[in-house]
C-alpha cells in the first residue's frame, strides 16, 4: 500500500496532466491551498474533468458537489478523500 | 427509437438551416444516441445547408469539420432533454470541447452519424463523449461539456 506521500505525488500529476495546467510544477501545488477559487484558480469545468481523471484512474466516483466541495476543497482534502475512498472499495 | 426532425425541433431551439441534425436514434433517454444527418446535396437556396458544400472549399465538397461537433452537441441536447418530448426543455451552453481529433471527413452523399454517450454529470455541467462516422467509418473522436440551464433559471 503506498503511503500518503506518494498519493499526494500522484495526485498532483494527475491534477497538472488531466487539467493541462503547463505552467505550473507539482511543487506549485501546496497542500492546504485551495484547488478552486481563489489558489490554484481551477473552475466547474475543471472539477468536471478531475471527476472524470479520478473516477479513470481510481475507480472512485463523485457524484455530486455537495461531495465535490469537500473532495477538491485543497490538495490535503482530495488526498484524504481517495484515501478513504479507496479503502471502501477494497 | 427513431426521432425525426419534427420531434427534435419540439425540444432544441436550432432550426434549418442551422439545425445539423436530420434524425435521432435513441438508445437511451439521458444516455446514450445516435444523431443522423444525411449530407446530400439539396436543390440550389432550398433545405437545409444546400449550399455549404459550395461555399466551403468547394473543390473538396465536404462538411466543415467544426459543425461536426456543433451536430454532435446538437444530438447531445436531444439525448439529454428529448425523454417527453421537450416537456423539459433546457438549454445547454457549449463551454469546453475536449480532445477532438478528426480524421476524415464527411462528404457530400455520405451519411454522418454522431454516436454521443453521456458520463460524468458534475452539477450543471454535462461531459459527453462523442465519436463520428462517415459511410461506417470513425472519422473524429472527442469530448464536449455543456452547461445546462433548466427552464425553471436552476434551483
Amino acid at each position: 500500500m503506498e503511503d500518503r506521500n506518494e498519493l499526494i505525488s500522484k495526485l498532483r500529476l494527475l491534477i497538472i496532466e488531466s487539467l493541462q495546467l503547463e505552467d505550473i510544477e507539482p511543487s506549485d501545488i501546496e497542500e492546504e491551498e485551495p484547488l478552486f477559487g481563489n489558489g490554484l484558480g481551477l473552475d466547474s469545468i475543471d472539477a468536471l474533468e478531475l471527476v472524470v481523471a479520478l473516477e479513470k484512474e481510481f475507480g472512485i466516483i463523485i457524484p455530486d458537489e455537495e461531495v465535490g466541495q469537500e473532495a477538491f476543497a485543497s490538495l490535503s482534502a482530495l488526498t484524504d478523500f481517495v484515501m478513504r475512498e479507496r479503502k471502501d472499495l477494497s | 427509437m427513431r426521432f425525426a426532425a419534427e420531434d427534435i425541433v419540439k425540444v432544441i431551439p436550432h432550426r434549418p438551416p442551422f439545425l445539423l441534425i436530420d434524425s435521432v436514434e435513441i438508445i437511451e433517454f439521458g444516455k446514450r444516441g445516435v444523431g443522423i444527418k444525411e449530407l446530400i446535396r439539396k436543390e440550389k437556396g432550398g433545405g437545409s445547408f444546400g449550399d455549404f458544400f459550395d461555399a466551403y472549399l468547394p473543390d473538396r465538397r465536404i462538411m466543415p469539420r467544426s459543425m461536426i461537433i456543433e451536430a454532435a452537441a446538437q444530438t447531445g441536447a436531444f439525448v439529454v432533454a428529448g425523454e417527453g418530448g421537450g416537456s423539459a426543455p433546457a438549454i445547454g451552453y457549449l463551454v469546453k470541447i475536449g480532445n477532438f481529433s478528426f480524421d476524415g471527413d464527411v462528404k457530400e452523399g455520405d451519411t454522418l452519424k454522431l454516436n454521443v454517450e453521456l458520463g460524468n454529470v458534475f452539477g450543471a455541467l454535462y461531459r459527453f463523449d462523442i465519436t463520428a462516422e462517415a459511410g461506417g467509418v470513425e472519422i473524429a473522436r472527442g469530448s464536449l461539456t455543456f452547461s445546462v440551464e433548466t427552464a425553471s433559471g436552476g434551483d
